[in-house]
């Protein structure tokens, strides 16, 4: 009786949802230039570009600062819309057919001129980027992962974006990429 | 008395008291031998490897090959040691935290009780932190506050972490358990007084 007692104890415990798996999102799935809407947002993936190198431009008389990368950057124009609650768009990431995770980049591209800066409103969309660095290997057939949750901690809703990435696509944006991409500060004079 | 012990014991001892006797006194001269001698002390701890500059280091989450060592004054004050290296991230997912993988030796503390770095930083902008991506290795400075007012050189502990599919406490996958591998050895130059390193945002 004990012995069985345990070897069920032992069934439940490598059976049972794990962590993690308890606290997984809802995943809502689409394509790019398609609207994406999981419980409390809605996103659309309108343009892939990707380059050798960013440059930031502030609108304040300044050179550009210039962001370089031992990659290539991949830069993703979106729109997102609040459905339910005003919300902060801080999670994308770059999901590979491999298994890898490359995470937006929030340091080096800060807030004013990444989409993450600024609060969406329920009834205002909102156009701006997010860029991601990659090896230039890894983009074939890797989908956009995006929610308005920061931490991979209990995201309600993800919505995985296919980017349409095929190999000759990927071939053709990389010979075709300009040397640096401009990024521009919302909060720059016009 | 004997007698009355003798009547319990299985035959084959009990037919042959002496030379059981002498077994008995041998293994008990034997065990305090052992113990005057040190046999029963816990054996000293292996050595770990040690490395330098240039050196690859490479755990389960990190490849390292440090560079150099100095130490600098912050643009807001204080004094800070800078090491720089090539860091590669090992794992498959982008890391912005530099944890339990090198921490700052300090005299008389166990590694436990040591210092991860304050921050990492590209030494081409050092005005704000980094995350390390798979497979896109970068040329990073780890950035540490000065326990002392000088050193000429600096030790730290390289550290290894597993990756638990499930944790005891909460059943979450991580990376855990660090365990010391090694010790890193640079020599560092001091550049207090010239141009002062930006120090970036924890």
């Amino acid at each position: 009786m004990v012995a069985l007692a345990l070897a069920a104890m032992l069934w439940m415990a490598r059976h049972t949802a794990s962590y993690d798996d308890n606290r997984a999102p809802f995943t809502v799935h689409g394509t790019l230039g398609e609207t994406v809407r999981g419980r409390d947002f809605a996103v659309t993936v309108e343009k892939v570009e990707l380059a050798r190198a960013l440059r930031l431009d502030a609108g304040d008389g300044d050179p550009p600062r210039r962001r370089d990368t031992y990659g290539v950057w991949l830069v993703a124009h979106l729109r997102v819309e609040a459905l339910q609650q005003p919300l902060r768009f801080q999670r994308a990431e770059l999901h590979t057919p491999d298994g890898y995770y490359y995470e937006a980049d929030d340091r080096r591209v800060d807030m004013d001129y990444r989409l993450g800066g600024v609060e969406i409103v329920p009834g205002l969309p909102q156009r701006g980027v997010v860029a991601f660095e990659i090896p230039r290997d890894k983009l074939a057939g890797t989908v956009l992962e995006a929610s308005p949750d920061r931490y991979r901690i209990a995201p309600d809703s993800v919505a995985v974006i296919d980017l349409g990435l095929t190999r000759d696509r990927v071939d053709g944006l990389l010979r075709d990429m300009p040397e640096s991409l401009l990024l521009v500060s919302r909060y720059a004079s016009r | 008395m004997y007698r009355r012990l003798a009547q319990h014991l299985p035959n084959w001892i009990s037919e042959h008291p002496r030379l059981w006797s002498g077994i008995g006194l041998l293994l008990v001269v034997g065990a305090v031998a052992t113990w005057r001698l040190g046999g029963f002390e816990a054996a000293p701890p292996r050595p770990l490897p040690r490395f330098g500059a240039e050196s690859v280091i490479t755990t389960n989450e990190w490849r390292m090959r440090p560079l150099k060592a100095w130490i600098a004054d912050g643009d807001s004050g204080g004094t800070f040691l800078m090491v720089e290296m090539w860091l590669e991230n090992r794992t498959q997912r982008s890391e912005s935290l530099f944890v339990e993988a090198l921490r700052l030796a300090e005299p008389g503390k166990p590694w436990r009780e040591t210092k991860d770095p304050r921050t990492l930083v590209l030494p081409s902008d050092p005005s704000r932190g980094i995350a390390i991506h798979p497979e896109l290795p970068a040329r990073v400075v780890a950035v540490w506050p000065l326990p002392s007012a000088s050193m000429d050189h600096a030790e730290f502990h390289v550290l290894n972490r597993t990756f638990v599919e499930r944790t005891a406490l909460i059943g979450n996958a991580a990376w855990a358990r660090a365990r010391p591998i090694g010790v890193l050895d640079l020599a560092v130059e001091d550049q207090r007084g010239s141009a002062p390193a930006k120090e970036s945002k924890p």
